[in-house]
């Protein structure tokens, strides 16, 4: 660690890392109300049932991705995908038509009321620091809806920042696929090699990072929740986003130093 | 064509019958401008403002020719965010600005679409609607679309989005008009089948088409600016030929009431 260098590019997860959410389990109630209001009273179904398949297909959805985690090129799924298959299966046939036709909307709902996100502590500054130092930056997430990461980037400001902004549901594929951290090193015309790469959990950001070949691979965790015995192992283990902001500025400064030291030796 | 009997669902094309349409000059210079911008930012700094307006407008030249072209299969899809950008556009791109646009598509397409046409609601929409509401027909809509985004950004932002029960639009259920799917997807939501619905769009090859492949109750033709501008005579014919939405509420009010269930 005492060698690392300053990234040509800082690569982000969003959720857990550029933001922070705060989970609303218990607006899910209304949220199927209205699922439930849109398909009618002659859809035959009842709000509770509208609940449940929501709860049973949004568990399966995770179910699904933690399945895919092990294989090398995960695809994301679709909004219809979800709607149709994983919620709304045995739905009858009028009320399944109507959330798959509806079914980006209601991506869109689900996630806004599932949880609300704000920028994590010292993402900004970090963020800042790499615009000053031309660091280039970029973000690269697992999402049902990146639309509204966009939004939230435009929201918190965030979005002059980022250089470049990678979204599962849009490109198709999902992290661990290495293509996504690729995708962004390409447009932002730098190696993977010459990334840093930061996630918050070992089996889609970690193993990422080392698949696409990043140069250093973070880990950004609170230390009680890491797992020792995970593999790969990322190369730097952090806390927060005050952590990362130090180890950035420590990197451009010790870089800064060197190339100081090394022009006053040439000179 | 006989007397046409008032349907269950009232579905209705976006462009050219909800909203008329002008297309704004200047959008293909102002989106050339931002994604320049853009680029640079991100380190691309090969391209030019006129080298991706040129390309913007070759892709959406193109774009246009391949749907003209797609109103001759039985079943077209849509064209992808993704194949729009990556493929119309940016084919002979450098790799970062292919890519670039690769990861950017979704609202890059969005903005095109806010960017290409100003949108206003034609006039008689709203008595419409209320006509529907008293004669307990339900509305939906159906149109193709590169960003079905924009249009429903325009429904919410004018209330209409409460006012029609379902909305299909093509990029999001991955098949477009003339493709029959599209009615048979509304009228499924909607409880009915194609049968049950009137068909209402602004042109031949892709709604007159669409709606006598999905067998609606009756298709109904809604003059627009280039309704009659068509890229090749098809065969199918409508129903009826309205000028406006007023005739269209005139067409409903006179139809026969369905026959008792």
């Amino acid at each position: 660690m005492t060698t690392l260098r300053p990234p040509r590019a800082l690569l982000l997860d969003h959720g857990g890392v550029l933001m922070r959410s705060v989970k609303h389990p218990e607006r899910m109630d209304a949220f199927a109300a209205r699922v439930h209001a849109m398909t009618g009273p002659s859809s035959g179904l009842d709000r509770a049932a509208v609940l449940a398949s929501i709860t049973a297909g949004r568990t399966a959805y995770r179910a699904w991705k933690n399945g895919l985690v092990r294989t090398p090129a995960p695809r994301e799924i679709g909004h219809r995908e979800l709607w149709e298959d994983f919620i709304a299966a045995d739905w009858p046939p009028a009320a399944r038509a109507l959330v798959g036709a509806e079914a980006t909307w209601l991506c869109r709902e689900l996630i806004l009321a599932e949880s609300d996100k704000t920028v994590a502590p010292g993402m900004l500054e970090t963020l800042r620091l790499a615009r000053l130092h031309g660091v280039r930056t970029g973000v690269v997430s697992n999402t049902l809806v990146g639309a509204l990461n966009r939004d939230l980037a435009h929201r918190f400001g965030t979005h002059p920042l980022l250089d470049v902004q990678v979204y599962s549901d849009e490109t198709g594929r999902r992290k661990p696929d290495p293509e996504m951290i690729r995708l962004a090193a390409r447009a932002l015309s730098v190696d993977p090699a010459d990334c840093w790469y930061v996630g918050d959990n070992h089996d889609r950001d970690v193993v990422c990072g080392k698949r696409a070949g990043v140069g250093t691979t973070i880990l950004m965790r609170p230390v009680g929740r890491r797992d020792p015995r995970a593999h790969p192992r990322p190369d730097i283990e952090l806390a927060d986003g005050t952590e990362l902001l130090d180890l950035l500025r420590t990197a451009l400064t010790r870089h800064d130093t060197e190339d100081a030291l090394r022009q006053e030796t040439t000179a | 064509m006989g007397q046409l009997t008032r349907p269950t669902a009232l579905l209705l094309d976006f462009g050219g019958v909800v909203v008329a349409t002008t297309n704004r000059p200047t959008w293909a210079h102002e989106l050339a401008t931002e994604l320049h911008a853009a680029l640079s930012a991100a380190g691309c700094h090969e391209l030019s403002v006129e080298h991706i307006e040129t390309d913007l407008k070759a892709g959406s030249a193109a774009d246009s020719h391949w749907k003209n072209a797609m109103s001759r299969p039985a079943a077209p899809r849509e064209m992808t965010h993704q194949r729009f950008w990556t493929e119309f556009v940016a084919a002979d791109w450098p790799a970062a600005a292919h890519a670039w646009v690769t990861a950017h598509a979704d609202p890059l397409c969005h903005r095109l679409g806010e960017l290409k046409q100003d949108r206003a609601t034609r006039p008689g929409m709203s008595e419409l609607l209320d006509a529907c509401d008293d004669l307990g027909v339900t509305v939906g809509i159906v149109s193709n679309a590169l960003a079905g985004s924009v249009h429903r950004a325009y429904m919410a932002d004018h209330g209409l989005d409460k006012r029609v029960a379902v909305q299909v639009y093509s990029d999001e259920v991955a098949v477009r008009k003339p493709n029959p799917e599209m009615i048979r997807i509304a009228a499924r939501a909607l409880g009915t089948d194609p049968a049950g619905c009137w068909y209402v769009g602004d042109n031949y090859d892709r709604d007159v088409l669409c709606g006598r492949r999905a067998g609606a109750g009756a298709t109904v033709l809604m003059e627009a600016r280039g309704t009659y501008d068509r890229p090749y005579i098809v065969r199918a014919e409508p129903d009826a030929v309205v000028g406006d939405p007023d005739e269209l509420r005139g067409l409903l009010l006179g139809a026969a009431a369905p026959p008792a269930r």
